[in-house]
C-alpha cells in the first residue's frame, strides 16, 4: 500500500479506537459513580471460571432458546477468530507477506478456520437477520420504541459485510498472487471463481476495495459497540463475573445507620451493579418472554426496566460526572408506579437472562424510594403495612389470636415445651388465613402421626416479613426480622420448619443480614424425608391426574424441585403431569413480592393464566407447596368456576388425607 | 395560628381485652397500644390546616403513663411539629380531671384551633372535647365530617339524624373529628425514624381531683350460637315461629 494509503489507514485506525475509548471510558466512569454495594471480588477464579465456561462455551445464549444460540454462537466465534484475522488484515497493508502465524502448517490450519467460520457466521447473521426483521418475534421487537431500532440491521449487515469482503479479498489475493489455497481456504477460493475473467487492473482495484470496506467496517462496528446494545460484548461477560452468588431474589440490607437515602429516586443512587446491569442488557426479550406481568399486559417488562435506565442513565451522564445533580427523578418519566409495583419477584426474568441480570435488585431499589423516601405506594398496602407493625401480621388480625388455629389440636408451643428439634414457623397464613390454617392442620397432624419432635413459636412469633421487604418497607422489614431472630435465639431447636416458601427464604437466606444464621426446612422437605423413612404412610385415594405447581420461592429461589415431586408421585399413582412451565420454568401465581396484598386491576389475571395451564394437561389437582399460591391459584379455579373439576391443595393438604 | 392536637393512646382495636385481676383495670401485659383512630382524623386535619393556612406550627398533647411516648412518636412521624406528655401516674377514668390538665396546657401554648376525636374508643365517654369547651371559654364543634377554616371564620358540617348540620364560629375553637373527615396519612418512614429520635418532653401531672372512679369491669355476655333450622322452604315456618316467640323481633 503507498504511504498515502498507509496514513489514512493509521488515522482511521486511531480515530475509532480513541472515539471506542471515550466511549467505553464515560461507561466506565458512570458504574464507578453509582453508589456503594457489595464489590462482587469473592472467589475470584471461581467466578472466572464460570464465566468464562458460560459465555465460551455459549451456554448463557443456547440454554433457553437453543437454535438463536447456536446462530449467536456462530457468530460468537466469528468474533473471536477475526478479532485475530483483523491484526493479519492490517499488517498486510504494511507487510504483505506477513502472517501472525508464519507460514507453516499452523498458519494453513488457521485459514482454514477462519474460512469456515467466516461461512457459519454469515448463515448467523443471515438467520438473525429474518429472525429480527422479517418474522419479528415478540421479545425482541417489542414493546415500540425500545425495540426495533435499525442498529441490529446495521451491526447484522456489517457481520456479514465483514464476512463476504474477507472472503473476496483473500479470493482477489488468490488470483492476483497466482497461490491457491484451495485445500486451505475452500470458500475463499470458491469467492475467487466469481473474479475469475476480470482483468488485472480491475482485480486489483476491487481487491483494494474488499480490504478497505472489510477494515473500515471493522472500525465502525468498535464505533457502534459502546452506543448499542452490542455492549454487551464487552459488559456481558464481566457482568456474569460480577453476577450474585446468593440465591436469585435475594436482597441486600439497607443500613439505616449510615445512609441517609433509602432506595433509589435518582438514577445516581443505583449501585454499580445495577448499572453493569443497564449496560450489559442485550435486549434479547428472553425476561419479557418470562415475565408474568408482562404475560397478563401489566406495563411491565424487565427488558424494559433495564433498557429505559440505561437511556436514562446515558441521560444524565454530564449531570452525573461533572458532579451535579440529576436533572429529573426516575419516577415517573422512565419508570412508572404501574411497572415498578406490577413485579411478582418471581425471579423468571433473572433465571434466563444471559448476562445475568438482576433485575429484582433494580426495581425493589424504586420500589424502596417511593416507599421510604416519597412515601408513595398503592394504597392497599397500607393496611398491610399497619398490620405489620401493629399486629404482626399483614391481615392486622390481634396479635394475641395467632396461635387459635391450634384449638382441639395437640400442636406443642415453645415456651411449654422447652426444647425441640424442629422449631415450626408457622407464618401469618398458616396462623390467620383461612386456608393457610387448613395447611398448618395438616401439617400438625403429619407432624404428630410421624412423631416429629417439635414446637411452635405461638404469639411470640411474628410476620417473616417478606411482604414488607419485597414492597419497598425495608423498615419495617427490619424491625420484624430483628425481633424473630431475637426470638429464634432464646430457643433451643435444631432447625426452622417452615410451611411458607417467603418465610423459608426470608429466614434461610436473609436474616444471615442480622445475624441469624439457621438451618431451615421446608415442609415439602421434611415428608420426603418421612416417607422415605417409612415414617409415614399414604394410601393413595382415585386416581385423577394431578399436576405441582412450583412456588418460584422454593423453585427458582433455592432450588427445591425433587422433594416435593417426589411426594405428589407418590400420591398420585405416577399419574403426574408437568404443566408447559414447570421447575425453574414455572410460572409465578402472582402472589409474590407483596402483590398478595395488592389489587390486580391491569390486564388479565396471572392466576388464570396458571390454572389455565393446569387444566390443559388435564389435571384434576394441582399440588402447591406455598400457602401464597394456594390463595391465588384456588381464587383462579374458582373465578373460572370449575372448582368442580379441579381442586387446588397444598401438599401437606394432600398427604394428610391420604395418610394411613 | 398554632394548632392544638389532644390525642389519646388505646389499646389496638383487634387487641384481645383482659381484666386484671383487680377488676377494675384491664391487663395491660399483652397488649399494643394505637393512636386513638378519631384522633388521627385529628393530627390529620390539623396537618392539612397547617398547610392550607400556613400555621406556625401544630403540637400534639397526650395525657397517660409513660407509654404513651409511642402514640406522640406516631404523631411525629406523621408531621406533627412538637408534642408533650402529660404524665400521669395512675390511670384515670374521670375526664373531667384530664380535660383539666389539657385546658391549662392548651392556654400555655396559645393554639387558636383545637382539634381532637369525637371519642376515645377504650372508654367512648365522649366529654373531654365539650369539657374543654367550657373550661377554656370557647366554642366546640363535635363529630365533624368537614371542616372549612378561612382567615379566623371556620364551617364545619356535622352528620345529625337524617341531615347534616352546618355551623359557622370564629376562633379559638374546638373540632372534634369524625370518621370521613380526611383520610390519615401514613407516617413515612423517614418520619418515623426521626420520631424514633424525637426527646419527648414530659411534665407530670396530678389527677387527683378526680370524681369519677371506676367500681368494677366485666366481660359483655358472650354472644350465643346461630342456629340452623333447616333447608329450604320447608324451614320456613320454624324459622318464623323462633323469631315470633324466642327472638321476639317480629
Ligand atoms: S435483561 Fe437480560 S434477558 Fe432481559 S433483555 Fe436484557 S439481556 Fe435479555
Ligand atoms: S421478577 Fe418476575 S414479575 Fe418481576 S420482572 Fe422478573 S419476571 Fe417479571
Amino acid at each position: 500500500m503507498n504511504l498515502v494509503g498507509q496514513i489514512v489507514l493509521i488515522l482511521c485506525i486511531l480515530g475509532a479506537v480513541l472515539f471506542f475509548a471515550k466511549e467505553i471510558r464515560l461507561r466506565y466512569r458512570l458504574v464507578k459513580l453509582g453508589a456503594k454495594g457489595p464489590q462482587r471480588w469473592d472467589r475470584p477464579v471461581e467466578r472466572l471460571g464460570y464465566a468464562v465456561g458460560r459465555v465460551g462455551a455459549q451456554i448463557c445464549s443456547i440454554k433457553d432458546r437453543p437454535l438463536v444460540g447456536i446462530m449467536h454462537a456462530f457468530i460468537f466465534y466469528g468474533f473471536i477468530f477475526f478479532a485475530v484475522a483483523t491484526i493479519n488484515h492490517v499488517t498486510r497493508a504494511f507487510a504483505p507477506e506477513f502472517s501472525l502465524w508464519g507460514h507453516g502448517l499452523f498458519n494453513n490450519l488457521w485459514f482454514l478456520g477462519v474460512d469456515i467460520i467466516a461461512i457459519l457466521t454469515s448463515i448467523g447473521a443471515v438467520f438473525l437477520f429474518v429472525r429480527r426483521y422479517i418474522f419479528k418475534p415478540e421479545p425482541i421487537t417489542k414493546p415500540w420504541p425500545f425495540s426495533r431500532s435499525p442498529q441490529s440491521a446495521i451491526v447484522l449487515g456489517f457481520i456479514f459485510g465483514l464476512m463476504v469482503t474477507y472472503l473476496l479479498n483473500q479470493g482477489a489475493d488468490m488470483i492476483l498472487t497466482g497461490k491457491s489455497f484451495a485445500a486451505w481456504m475452500p470458500f475463499s477460493h470458491a469467492a475467487s471463481t466469481l473474479l475469475t475473467g476480470m482483468s488485472i487492473p480491475s482485480l486489483q482495484i476491487w481487491n483494494a476495495v474488499f480490504w478497505w470496506a472489510h477494515i473500515l467496517m471493522v472500525l465502525g462496528f468498535l464505533v457502534l459497540i459502546p452506543h448499542s446494545k452490542h455492549l454487551h460484548l464487552i459488559a456481558g461477560p464481566i457482568n456474569i463475573f460480577f453476577r450474585t452468588r446468593e440465591p436469585d431474589g435475594t436482597l441486600q440490607k439497607i443500613d439505616f445507620e449510615n445512609t441517609e437515602e433509602f432506595g433509589v429516586t435518582n438514577v445516581n443512587q443505583f449501585q454499580w451493579k445495577n448499572i453493569m446491569d443497564f449496560f450489559s442488557c442485550v435486549d434479547c426479550g428472553r425476561c419479557q418472554d418470562v415475565c408474568p406481568a408482562y404475560a397478563s399486559d401489566k406495563p411491565l417488562s424487565p427488558k424494559v426496566v433495564m433498557m429505559s435506565m440505561r437511556k436514562h442513565i446515558l441521560h444524565e451522564a454530564d449531570h452525573l460526572i461533572s458532579g451535579q445533580d440529576v436533572s429529573e427523578p426516575v419516577m415517573d418519566k422512565w419508570q412508572t408506579p404501574d411497572e415498578i409495583w406490577a413485579c411478582t419477584t418471581c425471579g423468571a426474568c433473572m433465571e434466563t437472562c444471559p448476562v445475568k441480570n438482576e433485575h429484582i435488585q433494580t426495581i425493589i431499589e424504586l420500589r424502596r424510594g417511593q416507599m421510604m423516601m416519597e412515601n408513595k405506594f398503592p394504597q392497599e398496602l397500607e393496611p398491610a403495612f399497619r398490620g405489620l407493625e401493629t399486629n404482626s401480621n399483614p391481615w392486622n388480625l390481634g396479635m394475641s389470636e395467632r396461635a387459635t388455629w391450634t384449638e382441639g389440636l395437640d400442636v406443642p408451643i415453645m415456651t411449654e415445651k422447652g426444647e425441640a428439634e424442629y422449631l415450626w414457623f408457622v407464618g401469618c397464613s398458616g396462623s390467620f388465613d383461612d386456608r393457610g390454617k387448613n395447611i398448618s392442620h395438616a401439617m400438625a397432624k403429619i407432624l404428630n402421626a410421624a412423631g416429629v419432635d417439635y414446637a411452635i413459636l405461638g404469639t411470640e412469633e411474628k410476620c417473616c416479613g417478606d411482604p414488607a421487604r419485597r414492597a419497598g418497607n425495608e423498615y419495617l422489614f427490619q424491625m420484624m426480622a430483628e425481633e424473630n431472630v431475637a426470638t429464634f435465639k432464646q430457643h433451643k431447636f435444631k432447625k426452622i420448619l417452615t410451611s411458607c416458601p417467603h418465610c423459608y427464604q426470608v429466614i434461610k437466606n436473609e436474616y444471615s443480614q442480622f445475624e441469624g444464621e439457621f438451618e431451615v426446612v421446608h415442609h415439602t422437605e421434611l415428608i420426603a424425608g418421612l416417607l422415605d423413612q417409612g415414617k409415614i404412610k399414604l394410601s393413595p385415594n382415585g386416581d385423577g391426574k394431578m399436576t405441582f405447581h412450583d412456588s418460584c420461592y422454593l423453585g427458582r429461589y433455592n432450588d427445591i424441585y425433587e422433594a416435593p415431586r417426589k411426594i405428589m408421585k407418590a400420591m398420585s399413582n405416577g399419574n403426574l403431569a408437568e404443566m408447559v412451565h414447570s421447575k425453574n420454568k414455572s410460572f409465578c401465581c402472582g402472589g409474590g413480592g407483596a402483590r398478595m396484598f395488592m389489587e390486580e386491576s391491569i390486564g388479565t389475571r396471572i392466576n388464570h393464566l396458571r390454572v389455565e395451564e393446569a387444566e390443559q394437561v388435564g389435571a384434576e389437582t394441582i399440588g402447591v407447596a406455598c400457602p401464597f399460591c394456594l390463595t391465588m391459584l384456588d381464587d383462579g379455579v374458582k373465578e373460572k368456576g370449575i372448582e368442580a373439576s379441579l381442586q387446588v391443595k397444598d401438599i401437606a393438604q394432600l398427604v394428610a388425607e391420604q395418610l394411613v | 395560628m398554632k394548632i392544638a392536637v389532644c390525642l389519646k393512646q388505646v389499646p389496638d382495636t383487634e387487641a384481645n381485652i383482659k381484666i386484671a385481676s383487680d377488676q377494675k383495670s384491664i391487663d395491660e401485659s399483652a397488649i399494643k397500644f394505637i393512636v386513638n383512630p378519631y384522633d388521627e382524623y385529628a393530627i390529620e386535619e390539623a396537618l392539612k390546616l397547617k398547610e392550607s393556612q400556613g400555621a406556625e406550627s401544630v403540637i400534639a398533647i397526650t395525657l397517660g403513663p409513660d407509654r404513651a411516648k409511642d402514640a406522640l412518636r406516631t404523631a411525629v412521624a406523621m408531621g406533627v411539629d412538637d408534642v408533650v406528655l402529660l404524665k400521669t401516674s395512675a390511670n384515670s377514668s374521670d375526664a373531667l380531671s384530664a380535660a383539666k390538665s389539657l385546658a391549662a396546657k392548651i392556654k400555655e401554648t396559645g393554639a387558636e384551633m383545637i382539634l381532637l376525636g369525637k371519642e376515645a374508643i377504650d372508654d367512648g365517654s365522649m366529654q373531654v372535647g365539650p369539657m374543654l369547651s367550657e373550661l377554656l371559654n370557647i366554642p366546640c364543634i363535635t363529630v365533624v365530617t368537614k371542616l372549612e377554616v378561612n382567615g379566623s371564620s371556620v364551617k364545619a358540617e356535622r352528620e345529625i339524624e337524617g341531615g347534616v348540620e352546618v355551623l359557622q364560629t370564629t376562633m379559638p375553637c374546638i373540632i372534634t373529628c369524625q370518621k370521613g373527615l380526611n383520610e390519615p396519612r401514613f407516617p413515612s418512614i423517614r418520619g418515623v425514624m426521626m420520631a424514633k429520635k424525637k426527646q419527648i418532653s414530659e411534665e407530670a401531672v396530678e389527677l387527683d381531683d378526680a370524681k369519677l372512679a371506676v367500681s368494677s369491669l366485666s366481660y359483655p355476655q358472650s354472644r350465643s350460637e346461630g342456629k340452623i333450622v333447616g333447608e329450604g322452604t320447608e324451614a320456613v315456618p320454624e324459622l318464623i315461629r323462633l323469631l315470633r316467640e324466642e327472638a321476639k323481633v317480629i
